[in-house]
């Protein structure tokens, strides 16, 4: 079976700053990913290549079978199967937060008004919080917001999901509810590629570990392996000083 | 391709004006093709009526000079008067602030036009009725009083903003100086507040500048009215307003891209 | 002494004063709608990431804010006769109520170029001023450039917008008055024509300022109201 994601020779560049160097990056169909590094290594970059958020100066990104770059690809049917969960939420403040969810698929999938609210509700009670459906996004707290981003995420039913560093802006008491709600949704089919800090929900639920440093991919491994046997010196003082804190 | 073209632009500014006006001479001449086939522009360009246009009759001033002339005096006039209304408006005594609000509002809600007629009907009926004669006074002086009134206004509202974009910061280290308001005010928060404003200030005057074109409504010989009476005497409308219309946009923008380097050295020196 | 002011000239010459308010009426409502249309879309342009649309886009804002209106004015009614280029005219002018129909026309294009032009721009800032990321998470979302616009950012920008944009529509408002020189009968011809008639022109001048002021107070007040309606529950996420 072919990868889900491969990315193949990747240089992008933001003016003179080479921000990914070469990189090469496959992704099978389900597997759980977790990208780290530390600012500015590049894995932001990484992953928002993957839904063209980004564009890159050379190389080959095929996603689902689709070449991102090919002039025939439709690159707005193809972020229907990625889905994306950004670190600052980004919920449509003038959208309640049932039509936050419901509005991709009514007007993008042309599913009915009543299915697609029938949907978010099953999506609202599985992110517990069902009650929240007519109020508008300031109305929540940081991880009540993410958690909708995430049902706003699952309600196209994507294949792939994209995390880009999800609780980093979440005060640490929220940050566990919205761990959970992925660690749920690491179990089920969907591939996910994770760039994110916390470790402990790296080690419990990855596949793999990718580590990234000034725009390269320096260290891959499983997790057991990366954090108990880091091979490259750049690795081992990520580790050093990430588990310090 | 496109994109190697616009870093190019980003790059080699000269070229990309030179190509801007390319481009829009290029669109106008497809316009006129279209619009107005058979153009006279040799008949509208005699020495005569260029004089005529750029600085009015003979002994005496108009024209696109007398255009300036207006702007100017208007302007600096404005500034003085504009700046007192503006710290009045500012201020937090009710004695100062009330009247200058009723002042700029009542101007701001205004048309300049009416603004215009207002100034050349009230000065005779005020004259007759202050001084019991009945003042004549020239179009040119009824228009610069009417601009400056209006403009005035205006100014009034860029010096309050000014004002209130300094920093609370900057009135308590004076104070803590020791000091007292009238020092503060003088020395420390109005050179601040007026360089801020020179940017508004250029934008004002752009403004003022093009809205001299309306002192034509009262007999002024500035540089439309004297387009207006050459277009009575030969009726070539389009060439006769299109080069109007080009020396107002020329100057006009060339004044405005100045503001807008202005603005940029201001932001630097003022990001200390 | 002094001048004796004669207020009663104002009643006689009500009907006047009446027709020319309705007239700057009919000029400011549709000035607004229109130049509200052509503003957005040049916005939208101007916002554009393409560089080639907004350079487009650019060129007319660029074109019609530093041209003076009056001239505008004069350069359309004096080159065409637009009630012989587009005929239909004719009848709208008749459903208008509209004596002069070229005169009126070339005032009202020229009134929605030129105030289009600035709206232009402050609709641009208004979409450059919502956040990047809900561009980002539309588009994720597998929405195309359209959908995006419309659903998620134009609707936040108007909120943004509607402050410049009050301040653009008083503006038209106010600029209205231009038309007059080309023989147009609304307010401030009017003033003119009672002050020909009676040389009480500082009291039609007076009534005809306090007109204007009260439609442009009329106008905030609207902008305010629809302000309102659009700040239910759009706060920032």
């Amino acid at each position: 079976m072919e990868p889900i994601i491969q990315m193949k020779d990747i240089q992008k560049y933001y003016g003179n700053f080479h921000a990914l160097k070469k990189v090469d990056f496959n992704v099978d169909k389900g597997e759980v990913v977790v990208v780290c590094g530390p600012s500015g290594s590049g894995k932001s970059t990484l992953i928002r290549c993957i839904n063209r958020l980004e564009d890159i100066d050379s190389g080959k990104i095929i996603v689902d079978g689709f070449d991102l770059y090919d002039k025939k690809t439709n690159i707005n049917k193809v972020r229907q199967e990625v889905g994306m969960v950004f670190q600052h939420f980004n919920l449509f403040p003038h959208l309640t937060i049932k039509e936050n969810i419901t509005i991709a698929p009514v007007k993008v999938k042309k599913i009915s008004k009543k299915e697609a609210d029938k949907l978010a509700m099953e999506l609202l009670e599985r992110v517990k919080i069902p009650h929240q459906a007519d109020k508008y996004p300031s109305e929540l707290s940081g991880g009540q917001k993410q958690r909708v981003a995430i049902a706003r995420t699952l309600a196209m039913k994507p294949k792939i999901i994209l995390f880009d560093e999800p609780t980093s802006a979440l005060d640490p008491e929220m940050i566990g509810e919205v761990l959970d709600v992925m660690k749920e949704l690491a179990h089920e089919n969907y591939t996910i590629v994770c760039v994110t800090h916390e470790m402990g929900f790296a080690r419990e639920v990855s596949d793999r570990i990718v580590f990234m440093d000034h725009g390269e991919i320096v260290e891959e491994n499983t997790p057991d392996e990366f954090f108990n046997n880091p091979k490259t010196d750049r690795a081992k003082k990520f580790l050093s000083e990430i588990l310090h804190h | 391709m496109l994109k190697h073209i616009e870093t190019y632009f980003e790059r080699h500014k000269i070229q990309f004006w030179i190509f801007n006006i390319i481009v829009i001479v290029s669109l106008l001449k497809i316009f006129q093709m279209f619009a107005y086939p058979e153009t006279h522009f040799k008949e509208v360009f005699t020495k005569d009526n260029m004089r005529f246009l750029f600085f009015g009759r003979p002994g005496e001033i108009g024209g696109l000079a007398l255009t300036f002339g207006l702007a100017v005096i208007s302007i600096f006039l404005s500034f003085i008067i504009g700046s007192v209304f503006g710290i009045a408006r500012w201020s937090s005594i009710k004695l100062f602030k009330i009247p200058a609000i009723i002042y700029i509002e009542l101007l701001r809600a205004t048309p300049l036009l009416m603004v215009i007629f207002w100034v050349f009907f009230a000065i005779p009926v005020f004259s007759m009725a202050f001084f019991h004669t009945q003042a004549h006074i020239s179009p040119t002086v009824a228009a610069i009083i009417a601009f400056t009134l209006f403009t005035s206004a205006y100014v009034a509202e860029i010096v309050r903003a000014g004002i209130n974009s300094i920093p609370k910061g900057q009135f308590e280290a004076a104070k803590s100086m020791g000091f007292n308001n009238t020092q503060t005010f003088i020395l420390i928060i109005l050179p601040q507040a007026y360089r801020k404003m020179i940017p508004a200030f250029v934008s004002q005057f752009v403004a003022l500048f093009k809205d001299t074109s309306l002192a034509y409504t009262i007999g002024v010989i500035e540089f439309f009215r004297a387009a207006t009476i050459i277009n009575n005497r030969l009726y070539l409308s389009f060439e006769i307003f299109s080069f109007v219309a080009l020396v107002y946009f020329s100057i006009a923008f060339s004044m405005s891209k100045f503001s807008h380097m202005l603005e940029k050295k201001v932001e630097k020196q003022l990001n200390a | 002494m002094g001048y004796e002011f004669d207020w009663s000239v104002l009643i006689e010459y009500k009907s006047l004063l009446i027709q020319g308010l309705v007239t700057t009426i009919k000029l400011s409502v549709l000035g607004i709608f229109f130049s509200f249309l052509i503003g957005s879309v040049i916005g939208i342009g101007r916002a554009s990431k393409n560089f080639w649309l907004s350079l487009f886009a650019s060129y007319y804002v660029e074109s019609f804010r530093n041209i003076p209106l009056i001239v505008q004015m004069f350069f359309i009614y004096f080159t065409f006769t637009l009630s012989q280029i587009f005929p239909f005219l004719n009848s709208w002018g008749n459903f208008l109520g509209l004596h002069d129909v070229d005169a009126f026309f070339s005032a009202l294009i020229a009134l929605i170029l030129y105030t289009g032009a600035y709206i232009g721009e402050v609709v641009k800032a208004g979409i450059n001023s919502v956040p990047k990321g809900q561009f980002e998470a539309a588009q994720s979302l597998g929405m195309n450039k359209f959908q995006v616009m419309w659903y998620i950012v134009y609707p936040q920008a108007i909120r943004i917008i509607i402050p410049p944009l009050t301040s653009q529509f008083l503006n038209l408002i106010k600029n209205s008055s231009l038309a007059m020189t080309l023989g147009v009968a609304e307010l401030t011809f009017a003033t003119q024509q009672i002050d020909a008639e009676t040389f009480r022109g500082f009291e039609a001048a007076t009534a005809v300022t306090i007109l204007y002021i009260v439609l442009t107070l009329s106008t905030s007040f609207l902008m305010n109201l629809i302000e309102i309606k659009f700040s239910k529950g759009v706060k920032n996420a």
